[in-house]
Formats: C-alpha cells, sequence, structure tokens
C-alpha cells in the first residue's frame, strides 16, 4: 500500500502548466485609485464605479472570516495581489482566426478546443464557451446561434455595455456587497466574469459553459457570473477552472448569482479543479467562493452540482433562497481533498415561500492529511408552510491521517416542516474490497470502482460530457489513496 | 440600575472574585487554578451570540441587569422537605437550599458509612487530598466561560467519592431548591469521584417554589470514573420559568468504565445544559440522553461533546424535544474522533416536534473525526406529528386533545425509557404525564 501511495503523491497536476502570453496588468496592491483603473480600463459607466466604490468601503470596514470555517491558512496580505491582469487584445476580435494562438494552444491543452467547438456547429450535444482567463473573457462562442433564441451570453464586461439595465436590475440582488469580506472584495475589484440572460419560455438548447484560468503570477482572480432565467425558461451551466502550478498561494473570490424567475429553472454544475498545491502543502488555490441563487418566483427551481477536487482551502457554500411557493432547491456535492488540501463547503437552503423543498446530497472523501468539512444551513422561516428538507452527508476516509467533519445547522421555525438530515463516516469496507479482489479486480481499480459507486448518486446529476471529465478527475484524485 | 452592559457584568464578576478569593476552599495550587480560570473568564467575557459556541444562545437576553454575587436565605420561608422527600421515596436525600446545604434535613449522616460526601468547604479541610488533587481539572482545558467563572468562585457543591469496589445501591438525590433574591447568582460545584469498581446513581433535581424570583444558577459538576466504575447521573430540571439556568457536566471516564445521564429539562427561562464527556481508556461505554419539553418563552440549549481519545469506545446520544408556544429549543452534539480512537462506534440522534408556529429549533449535529476505521453517524429530524397516527387514534374514537397527547406522550417515553433506575423513572413519568395534561 505505501508504494501506491509514494506513487500518487508523485502523480502531478497535469494543468500546471504556463502560458506564455502578453498581459495587461495593473500595479500591486488595493486602493481606490486600483478600483478607478479597472473601471476604467473596462470603460464601464458611472453607476458601476459608484457601486465598486460602495463596495470597497464596506469592505474596509469588514473582517475576514476566520473564527467558524474549520481552514487554516496563513494571513493573506491583500496589497500584495495584483487586482487586474488581463491578455494583451489589440483590437476587437471579429472571428477566432485572430486570437493569439498561444491563447489557443492553452485552451487546447486544456482540452477545450475553441476552434473545434466553431466546426461542430449543429451537433446537437454542443456546448457554448465563455473563456475567462486571469480576469477577462477571451472568447465566447456559438453566441450567434443562441443569440437566435434571444440569449444572451457574453462577458460580463461585455453585458455591462451592451445590457446595462438587465445587469443594473439583477446585481447584487441575491448577492449584495454587504454580504461577507470576500463578495464585498468581489464586489469591488471584480474584473470579469459571464452573464447570461434566458428570455421568457425559451429552453437553452445547449449546455453553457465557462471555462475559468488563472495564469499570471501574483494575481488573484476575482469572477463573477450572474444568470437569469426569466419565466418558464430552462438553463444548464457548467463551468471549470484550472491554474498553474506555482510556489505562491493564489486568491480566487468569485460571486456567482442565478435568478430564477417563475416556472424557470437553472442547473448549474462545477467543476472544481484549481491547483490544489503540491504534496507538501506549497502553493494552491485559495478557493474563496460565494454562490447563491434565488428561486424568485413560484414553481422555480435550482440546481447546484459540484465536483470539487482542487484548490489548497475551499470556502464555499452554494446556497438557494426559496421565496417563490412550490420552489425547489438541490444541492449534490463530491468534494475530495488529499494530501494537504482543507475545504469547508456546503450550502444553504433558506426556505421562505410555501410548499418548498430542498435535497441536498454531499459526498466528502478525504485522502493524505487533508481536512474536509461540510458545512450547511437549512432554515425554514416562519410562515414556510409545509416546507420540506432531506440532507445527506458521507463522508469517506481514506487513511487515518486525514479528518472528515460535519457541521449542519438546522433552524426551524416553521411547525410544519419536516426536515430530516442523516450524516454517516466510515471508510471502504473491507468486506467490499475483499468482494472485489476475489473477482480479481486490484486493489486501485477496486478502489475507484467502490468510490464511484459512492459518488454516483452526485455524477448521475452532471451532464454527460461532465460525468465522464468528473469521473476521470476523481480517479486521478484519489489513485490508490487507501493506506 | 437598568441597562448594563456584558462586559461591565463580566467586570463585576472579576471584582467580586478579588473580594472573596482568599476565602475560597482549596490550598495555594487551587487558588492559583481559580485565578487562572478567573482570567480566561475575563479575557473571554460571557458569551455573545457572536460566539460560534453560543450562537443560538448568546447572553445579551438574559444579562442586563448588576448582578448579585451573594446569595442568602431568606430566614422566614419554610421549606417542606418532606412533601419532596416523599415524591421519590426510595432514594437519599440531600438538600441544598440557594446553594447551601441543610444538614439537618438531608441523609448525610446514612449515607456516611464507607462513602465520602460533603460539602466542598468541609472537604477542603477533612479530605484535602481528593479535593486539592481533582478540583477544577476537568474544566482546564475546557473554553467555557460559564464553567471558568464558576471554576473560579465556586464554594458550595459536594464531593462525592465513592472508594474502591464500593456499590451504593440506593440512588443519592441531590434537590436544589431555589429561593434566591431577584438578580443573584449563585454556583456549585460537584466533585463525584468513582475509584475502580465502584458504581453510584446519582440524581439531581432542580426545583423553585416561589414564582417570582429570577435568580442564575451556574453548576459545574466534575465527574471521574476509574477503571470499571459506573456513574449513573440523572437530571430533572423543573425550575420556575424566570431561572436563568448553566450547568456543565465534565466527565472523565477511564478503562471499561460506564457513564449514562439523563437530563429532562421542562422549567426554566433560560437554560443551557453542556455535557462535555472525555474518554480516556479503552472498551469505555456513555450514554447520553435528554428531553426537553417547552412552553411560554422558554429557551433551552443542550450542547453535548463526546470525545474520544482512545480506541474501542462506544457512544449514544438521544436527543429529543418539544416546542410549544414559543418555545426555544437547541440542540449542538459534537461527536469528536481523535487520531488514535481506531474502532470506535458513535451515534447521535436529535428528534424534535414543532407544536406551534412560535416555536423554534435550531440543531447543529457535528461530526469531528480523525481517524478512518470508525463507525460514526448522527440524524437530525423535526416535524409535527404524524397526521395518519392522529387519523388513526381519531378513527379510534379518541378526542383530537387525547390523541395528540398519547402521541406526544409515545415520543418522550423512548428517552424516558433508557432511565436505568426503576423508581426514578416512574417518578419523572408521572411529572411527564402532568405535563402533557
Amino acid at each position: 500500500m505505501a508504494d501506491i501511495l509514494e506513487e500518487v503523491t508523485g502523480s502531478e497536476y497535469k494543468y500546471g502548466f504556463t502560458s506564455d502570453i502578453e498581459m495587461d496588468t495593473a500595479p500591486i496592491g488595493l486602493n481606490e485609485s486600483i478600483i478607478r483603473f479597472i473601471s476604467e480600463k473596462k470603460n464601464e459607466p458611472a453607476w458601476m464605479l459608484e457601486y465598486r466604490l460602495k463596495a470597497y468601503s464596506k469592505w474596509l470596514t469588514m473582517k475576514e472570516p476566520k473564527h467558524w470555517p474549520h481552514v487554516s491558512y496563513p494571513e493573506i496580505d491583500f496589497q500584495n495581489i495584483i487586482y487586474y491582469a488581463a491578455p494583451k487584445l489589440k483590437k476587437e476580435l471579429a472571428s477566432l482566426d485572430e486570437v493569439d494562438p498561444e491563447l489557443l494552444k492553452t485552451f487546447e491543452k486544456l482540452g477545450i478546443s475553441l476552434e473545434e467547438q466553431k466546426r461542430l456547429t449543429g451537433v446537437q450535444s454542443n456546448i457554448a464557451v465563455d473563456a475567462v482567463i486571469d480576469s477577462v473573457s477571451v472568447k465566447t462562442t456559438f453566441k450567434e446561434t443562441l443569440a437566435e433564441k434571444g440569449i444572451i451570453f457574453c462577458s460580463f464586461s461585455e453585458a455591462v455595455q451592451e445590457h446595462p439595465e438587465l445587469v443594473r436590475k439583477y446585481m447584487g440582488t441575491v448577492v449584495p456587497y454587504t454580504d461577507n469580506f470576500y463578495a464585498a472584495l468581489n464586489s469591488a475589484v471584480f474584473t470579469d466574469g459571464s452573464f447570461c440572460y434566458i428570455p421568457k419560455g425559451v429552453r437553452c438548447p445547449m449546455e453553457l459553459s465557462t471555462y475559468f484560468r488563472i495564469n499570471a503570477s501574483g494575481t488573484g482572480q476575482f469572477e463573477r457570473t450572474l444568470i437569469i432565467a426569466d419565466e418558464g425558461a430552462y438553463v444548464s451551466y457548467l463551468e471549470g477552472c484550472t491554474a498553474p502550478m506555482r510556489d505562491e498561494n493564489q486568491l480566487h473570490a468569485a460571486v456567482v448569482e442565478i435568478i430564477a424567475h417563475k416556472n424557470a429553472e437553472v442547473k448549474y454544475s462545477t467543476v472544481q479543479n484549481w491547483y490544489p498545491g503540491d504534496k507538501d502543502g506549497k502553493g494552491g488555490i485559495y478557493n474563496f467562493v460565494t454562490k447563491r441563487g434565488i428561486c424568485l418566483e413560484d414553481n422555480s427551481k435550482i440546481s447546484w452540482t459540484q465536483v470539487e477536487t482542487g484548490s489548497a482551502v475551499t470556502w464555499k457554500y452554494p446556497s438557494v433562497i426559496l421565496k417563490g411557493n412550490n420552489s425547489v432547491g438541490e444541492f449534490y456535492s463530491v468534494a475530495v481533498t488529499n494530501h494537504h488540501q482543507q475545504a469547508d463547503t456546503g450550502t444553504k437552503m433558506i426556505h421562505i415561500g410555501r410548499n418548498t423543498r430542498s435535497t441536498i446530497v454531499s459526498k466528502g472523501i478525504s485522502a493524505g492529511l487533508s481536512n474536509n468539512s461540510y458545512r450547511g444551513l437549512v432554515k425554514i422561516h416562519k410562515g414556510a408552510k409545509n416546507a420540506r428538507n432531506f440532507s445527506q452527508c458521507d463522508s469517506l476516509l481514506m487513511g487515518d491521517k486525514c479528518g472528515a467533519h460535519t457541521f449542519p445547522y438546522i433552524e426551524i421555525k416553521d411547525q410544519s416542516a419536516i426536515v430530516e438530515h442523516e450524516a454517516t463516516t466510515s471508510k471502504i469496507g473491507e468486506d467490499q474490497l475483499f468482494y472485489c479482489k476475489q473477482r480479481g479486480i486490484d486493489t486501485e481499480k477496486a478502489i475507484a470502482l467502490i468510490v464511484n459507486g459512492y459518488c454516483k448518486e452526485v455524477f448521475n446529476q452532471l451532464p454527460m460530457e461532465f460525468a465522464v471529465e468528473a469521473q476521470k478527475l476523481l480517479a486521478v484524485s484519489l489513485e490508490g489513496s487507501v493506506g | 440600575m437598568n441597562n448594563v452592559s456584558v462586559p461591565h457584568i463580566t467586570q463585576s464578576a472579576a471584582d467580586h472574585f478579588r473580594l472573596v478569593s482568599a476565602s475560597l476552599p482549596g490550598d495555594s495550587k487551587v487558588l492559583e487554578l481559580r485565578t487562572n480560570a478567573m482570567e480566561r473568564f475575563v479575557a473571554k467575557g460571557f458569551p455573545l451570540k457572536s460566539d460560534e459556541e453560543y450562537k443560538y444562545s448568546g447572553t445579551e437576553k438574559i444579562l442586563k441587569d448588576e448582578i448579585l454575587w451573594t446569595t442568602e436565605i431568606a430566614p422566614e420561608r419554610v421549606i417542606d422537605f418532606d412533601t419532596i422527600r416523599n415524591l421519590h421515596k426510595d432514594a437519599l436525600h440531600v438538600f441544598f437550599v440557594n446553594g447551601e446545604l441543610i444538614e439537618q434535613a438531608s441523609d448525610i449522616n446514612a449515607l456516611q458509612n464507607k462513602l465520602v460526601i460533603c460539602t466542598l468547604k468541609n472537604a477542603a479541610y477533612d479530605h484535602a487530598e481528593v479535593f486539592n488533587k481533582y478540583y477544577g481539572k476537568n474544566v482546564v482545558g475546557f473554553d467555557d466561560a460559564f464553567a471558568q467563572l464558576n471554576t473560579a468562585m465556586a464554594c458550595n457543591g459536594l464531593l462525592i467519592h465513592v472508594p474502591e469496589g464500593l456499590i451504593i445501591e440506593k440512588p443519592i438525590q441531590i434537590n436544589h431548591i431555589g429561593y434566591a433574591n431577584n438578580q443573584s447568582f449563585y454556583q456549585q460545584h460537584h466533585l463525584i469521584i468513582a475509584d475502580k469498581g465502584a458504581s453510584v446513581n446519582i440524581i439531581e433535581n432542580y426545583i423553585s417554589n416561589d414564582q417570582s424570583d429570577a435568580y442564575f444558577n451556574n453548576q459545574v459538576n466534575e465527574i471521574f470514573i476509574a477503571e470499571n466504575a459506573q456513574v449513573k447521573y440523572y437530571q430533572l430540571q423543573n425550575e420556575n420559568k424566570q431561572v436563568v439556568h448553566i450547568n456543565a457536566t465534565q466527565v472523565h471516564q477511564e478503562q471499561s468504565s460506564y457513564f449514562d445521564t439523563n437530563t429532562i429539562t421542562i422549567g426554566s427561562a433560560w437554560l443551557r445544559n453542556n455535557l462535555n464527556i472525555k474518554l480516556n481508556g479503552l472498551h469505555c461505554e456513555t450514554h447520553l440522553n435528554g428531553l426537553q419539553i417547552l412552553s411560554g418563552q422558554q429557551h433551552v440549549d443542550n450542547h453535548t461533546l463526546v470525545d474520544h481519545q482512545m480506541p474501542h469506545c462506544n457512544s449514544n446520544q438521544l436527543y429529543k424535544g418539544i416546542l410549544k408556544d414559543k418555545g426555544t429549543g437547541v440542540f449542538n452534539g459534537k461527536i469528536f474522533v481523535r487520531r488514535d480512537a481506531q474502532k470506535t462506534n458513535a451515534y447521535q440522534s436529535s428528534k424534535n416536534m414543532l407544536m406551534s408556529d412560535d416555536a423554534t429549533m435550531n440543531t447543529k449535529p457535528q461530526l469531528e473525526i480523525y481517524a478512518d476505521d470508525v463507525k460514526c453517524s448522527h440524524g437530525s429530524s423535526t416535524g409535527q406529528i404524524d397526521k395518519n397516527a392522529l387519523f388513526y387514534l381519531r378513527s379510534r374514537a379518541l378526542s383530537e386533545d387525547k390523541a395528540r397527547t398519547l402521541l406526544l406522550h409515545a415520543f418522550a417515553i423512548e428517552v424516558i425509557e433508557k432511565i436505568n433506575i426503576a423508581s426514578y423513572r416512574s417518578y419523572i413519568e408521572n411529572i411527564i404525564e402532568q405535563r402533557f395534561e
């Protein structure tokens, strides 16, 4: 077993390359003039700058949330981060041919060929991609095809320019800049991200996807995603992320807001694979993300699915506010930690409307010296009649040097609510392993098989393309980590 | 006098400590421990909402006025000890009024035979060695402001020392009668020590007859259970609905020992139970059970921590709550399994029933696990009376009220059944039944 462990700890993060792209960066540090600089760079209207400055002054009064999450990391020096880094774009790009070839190469290496995407236009299972590199959206594919249906899918900066009324109406309504330390920081310095609007009654014909990549050194990535599903609309949204291997710790503080109107449904899937640091815990991304959706009107549904395998420290609680009557919130999560990784992740389900339902399925896997915590809140407001919640949180421990923790918070203020929570912690059963080995499956494969079965409930929720990727990712993350 | 701040009260406690510290029981080492505890208390202050451990039970609500740090028994009040005695005849009774032992009413002499039972003040002289060895030792590593405050200032309470191999069959019932003045704050500190192979059953019964007095009762119980020893420790918390009660039970278990506790809470305005069980030997067994039935504006917070430090231990928790009117219940339980505590079996369950739209239940069942070969799980559910069950009983011609009472009774009985002293169990059953009527 020790050999296998050795092998895994030696296995490398395969997205750890750096790309030599000409960058345009802001001076290091954070102050009002940096925010003005970012705003000016992006040619933003005055209201946007005002919003940023308000967020900044609020942020100055806030404290980093360090006392409650079950993670520890050295003090972050917020003055030692570059808050704006963008690939230098010489002019507006008319077609893909004009994109910096180095950039295209980067995405090809990541397995996301923007060109191939282009060629395959028309095939059913296509995905429209918005590629964000170091906080700036470089290319959005399939824009025209989507536009025919009235779907707006573009970078956040583009949306600020072209659809200011939508951005102004919805931005900050789900995650206000006062929400928490990192949301405030993001609101002040965010550089780009994706924007998506699905008009009334439209079912988005393809998966929409954003690919995030941190490339430059010493930078932080602060992107913002805003998804609005108007009455009766449906969209499935994917998010993927990777970063180069560096010895420094880089900060990623994103905000995602989802608004679902009457009868609308939004499905948001994430495969988070930021660089987790090396086997000694050196380097890696600090991933402090605020993700929240609101079921604004009746019969709406928001579903979060996440596969978390990356980042040195993760602090992330995708939430749903169930405001509309009969609205549904779902959270499916697989969180894997290995080596020195720390994850404190979970969800919040806030029941406000009548007959609201929520489901939480969380599967944590810890290996190596890592710590993996589930932290979730289920809150039933007074008057949220017949609210229903079911939570299942399972943890799997691999090896005796890691930790698995469950911290659920359940707050109920209505007598008609039915709320159930279950959690278990265990290791892979000797009998299961024995059974597999007896049938000629080696330990390595047996573990992969068992873990895959353990996570199946969550993987089933992922769109097909992602499910395959997630399974592979899981196998790589855990290779031989059973001792 | 109105609306003083919480830090102000923290300061007034420190001031009072300076006045009395020299006269508190214990040798110089104990005094040092008390002084350290006071320092930790002052550094931490009374816990506020922002304190994660007191998230649902910030003391802002209860600490609004000046506190009286000394209590006196009003002599004109006559207490009918016999009535209390007669409610549970199969026990030996000890009576405390406002934290002071009433020796003439208590069965201390009947108990004195081989067992050591005496007040903390006497213990510091007559059993100095035991007292100095154990006092405060189970509180030192426990970062709770109330427990630190108690450890610093407590001079009342009992030392119960069961020597090796002694088995005390009859339960010892400690009755606490609150007659204190408004805003008075009294603190008791019990030391319960069961040596190797010893066994003892202890019941704490909290009552207060006077409906008008609002006092604070901050108690710490340190329980040391040696190899193969057994302690059953039950509490009935039934003070009037003005009282603020904070109760910390700190248990230290050695190899193959057994601990069983059951906390029934029906009284008090604001109540917090802290149960901290340290399993410091192989093959320990521990059972924590609790039932809370709340009405009016009652606030009750049950906090448990089972610290599995050694392999092959079992722990089991069952907490149930019935919340009526504007009652607020909190359950915060943690199973903590350390690196070396392989082969741990730990289970925790919290089940609650909300009977009104103004009632609130907050639960936070937690698992913090660092060993891999363990079986740990928890479950928590909150809901209302099952409509099908209600319908079934109604179809059998039971009135709605009767049917509800029956179902609530069935819900509560699961906890009461776990009481391992038959006479006490039927005593509790009677009380709970009255409560449902």
